[in-house]
């Protein structure tokens, strides 16, 4: 699955363009604010804006929290364990939500390879 | 020092070599923010990832992660085409002075840094295995955390012996 890529940036009438380096500003959408609260509008338009940014940004978190290695670290630790699980699995079905495509498995331990480098 | 000498020295090295040292990098870059039509609305400001520099030889310093183009297409028969790229800078210095500039292709929804063919139509992509090997360098120091291996194996791409750069 494709998007436009960040960042995005939002105008005052809803108007929202991907911003790329290296080329010119692209159409996103256009965002009708409805009958929405006022005051709740700048931060929307800031969480709408950063969206790519955040599930690329969660992508790279999930990727680090399934490494073996942090992988071993959260089952060896029995305190942090059953709150790291919720966490992880939340993350998961989130990223999963926003890319449309199944993530790894937690925890995914590969003995024969202990660490990525 | 030759420029194949210092990209050599580069490519042979290993990951333990390298000292990251994280933003501010101090090498900002200003660019024109547009809309649609190319006027300009903005100006942005922009910098690097990280900063690496070689603890064998300090002269020599690398910086990672300026975007060159956020929407990089690969030929979409590829099997990374209908997925978000972009490719990024890899900035070689040799005392402070930009010696070499390459270009480096986060593929896959950015999960992997790999180089940047000359064709992504090719079967199978040929690399010259200097570039490849600095491709992975950068990608083992600052890239995602995934299997550069197994990535660009899946690319299609195949280290060939062929001059670089």
């Amino acid at each position: 699955m494709k998007y436009t890529p960040g960042p995005w940036k939002m105008r005052p009438n809803g108007d929202m363009s991907s911003a790329p380096r290296g080329g010119k500003a692209v159409q996103v959408c256009s965002i009708s604010w409805g009958v929405s609260a006022s005051d709740d509008k700048p931060g929307n338009a800031r969480l709408i804006q950063c969206s790519p940014q955040l599930s690329e940004a969660l992508d790279e978190m999930m990727l680090l929290v399934t490494t073996p290695t942090v992988s071993q670290a959260i089952l060896g630790n029995a305190k942090l364990l059953p709150k790291a699980k919720q966490i992880i699995e939340n993350a998961k079905i989130v990223l999963e939500a926003a890319t449309g495509e199944a993530q790894a498995v937690w925890p995914r331990i590969d003995h024969a390879k202990p660490k990525l480098e | 020092m030759r420029l194949d000498q210092y990209l050599a020295l580069i490519g042979d090295s290993k990951v333990e070599d390298w000292r990251l040292i994280t933003r501010p990098t101090f090498r900002h870059h200003f660019h024109r923010g547009t809309d649609e039509k190319g006027e300009e609305v903005s100006v942005e400001v922009d910098e690097h990832r990280v900063a690496m520099s070689f603890s064998q030889n300090i002269r020599i310093t690398l910086a990672y992660g300026l975007v060159s183009d956020s929407h990089y297409r690969i030929d979409p028969k590829h099997k990374f085409g209908l997925l978000n790229a972009r490719s990024e800078f890899v900035d070689c210095f040799y005392d402070n002075i930009l010696v070499h500039r390459e270009t480096v292709v986060r593929v896959a929804r950015q999960r992997c840094v790999l180089p940047e063919p000359a064709d992504w139509t090719e079967s199978p992509i040929r690399v010259p295995r200097r570039k490849a090997r600095f491709a992975r360098l950068i990608h083992v120091l600052a890239g995602p955390l995934t299997d550069f291996d197994e990535y660009f194996k899946e690319a299609g791409m195949v280290e060939v012996e062929a001059p670089w750069p």
